[in-house]
């Protein structure tokens, strides 16, 4: 038997936090919370962000805090260019998908 | 002020996976602390306050759901956390507590003296509060579920309000009676004779039947006032029992409720809270309020009620 390639899936909120990253580049959680207009909340945003780290969609580095921020690094996330990928693909399936439901 | 949130972050070391903690959990207090910084460094106190309050909440939220849904050291932590269910049963817990703590405080508000005195007094009020709050916030939870009509979901419902019910049963049963004269001795500091609330369900049956054969005998000086209190018994002894079966009456609404328009379920919620709260209110002075009704049937009125509607609901959709 064929082995089976797994196809990469992407939600609307994944989704959308793969458009903000590739339109506006690295940025860190609560940024990308106040960049959705809301469509991205607080308590799930950085659940989000892991889960899509592990499918390699995206990729972080720590930034260290300045002296007087509590000395906890940020992390700022970013598109790898398998998600971009991804993203591409993704959009272009749905264009197709609305076109064919539209006829 | 102090950076926010270290207390916060011992907490989630100390709950959570340090997998959840170094992903999840951290990247949040980060977050918070550097916009909390930027907001003190423009001079907006109001807003880094603002900010601090916000994200304190989130902070509590995630650490609630990654230490109690997600076994340490579990490979994908965050899988749960997205789930639609778990934000549901957070804000539903959250309802739960509000509602607990405003019934407690306006029990407290009646008695001022004792509570003033001894604060840890109220915790002997949670057994007659639970019974009230836990319905409904079950309710309301059943009713944000997407896709509870669901077969394989409704059943798990109907089990979990089962599981409610009876553990309601026990607290009104055999729980709620020793707390509730617990806490009538401390308030009095001293020996109280017991009430009906005060009774376990065996005895307060044992004092119905006793009751019924003085006033069917026609042993007792004052037939009226034995007959008034004998309705109290009842009033008091059918009450808890219909509370014990609220959850499941609740759930069976709330499953045949659920996927429909937002409008309608918000009607539902009000008329269940409604229901429920009128009732309690009524049930703390039975005779005056229902005298010509009888006590089962008053108790157990809200539950039929819940149930006609509930098979209501099911035939439409059928």
């Amino acid at each position: 038997m064929a082995k089976r390639t797994r196809v990469p899936t992407l939600s609307p909120k994944e989704s959308l936090i793969l458009e903000l990253l590739v339109e506006r580049g690295e940025m860190y959680g609560l940024q990308l919370v106040s960049s959705s207009r809301r469509q991205l909340k607080r308590g799930t945003v950085y659940v989000t962000l892991g889960r899509m780290e592990d499918k390699g969609y995206i990729r972080s580095r720590t930034e260290d805090a300045p002296p007087d921020a509590g000395g906890l690094p940020r992390r700022m996330y970013s598109a790898t260019p398998f998600g971009e990928r991804v993203l591409e693909t993704w959009t272009r399936v749905a264009g197709h998908l609305m076109e064919a439901f539209a006829r | 002020m102090t950076t926010p949130g270290d207390r916060l972050l011992t907490l989630a070391r100390r709950c959570c996976s340090p997998r959840a903690t170094e992903r999840v959990l951290g990247p949040a207090l980060a977050d918070l602390r550097w916009e909390y910084r930027d907001a003190l460094h423009r001079g907006r106190v109001w807003r880094a306050r603002w900010i601090r309050t916000t994200g304190s909440l989130t902070m509590l939220y995630l650490i609630a759901i990654h230490a109690s849904l997600v076994p340490r050291g579990s490979v994908t932590p965050w899988a749960m956390s997205t789930s639609p269910v778990v934000p549901v049963i957070a804000r539903s817990a959250a309802l739960v507590v509000i509602m607990t703590g405003g019934l407690i405080g306006l029990v407290a508000s009646k008695t001022p003296a004792p509570i003033a005195q001894r604060p840890w007094l109220l915790f002997y009020l949670l057994p007659a509060v639970l019974p009230v709050v836990v319905p409904i916030g079950f309710g309301v939870a059943i009713l944000q579920i997407p896709g509870a009509r669901e077969s394989r979901l409704a059943c798990r419902v109907v089990v979990v309000a089962a599981a409610l019910s009876l553990l309601t049963f026990v607290n009104n049963g055999w729980i709620l009676p020793v707390a509730n004269q617990a806490y009538r001795m401390n308030a009095a500091g001293g020996p109280v004779l017991k009430g009906f609330n005060e009774l376990t369900f065996a005895e307060t049956q044992t004092w119905l039947a006793g009751a019924r054969r003085l006033l069917s005998t026609a042993a007792t000086r004052h037939p009226s006032a034995m007959a008034l209190d004998a309705r109290d018994g009842e009033y008091s002894y059918h009450g808890r029992l219909a509370l014990s079966a609220a959850p499941l009456a609740v759930g069976l609404f709330a499953v045949g409720l659920s996927g429909r328009r937002r409008t309608m379920r918000a009607v539902g919620i009000l008329s269940m809270l409604l229901l429920f709260l009128t009732w309690y209110a009524a049930m703390r002075s039975p005779v005056e309020t229902f005298a010509s009704l009888s006590p089962a049937l008053v108790a157990w009125l809200p539950n039929l009620a819940l149930v006609v509607a509930a098979s209501a609901f099911h035939r439409q959709r059928q």
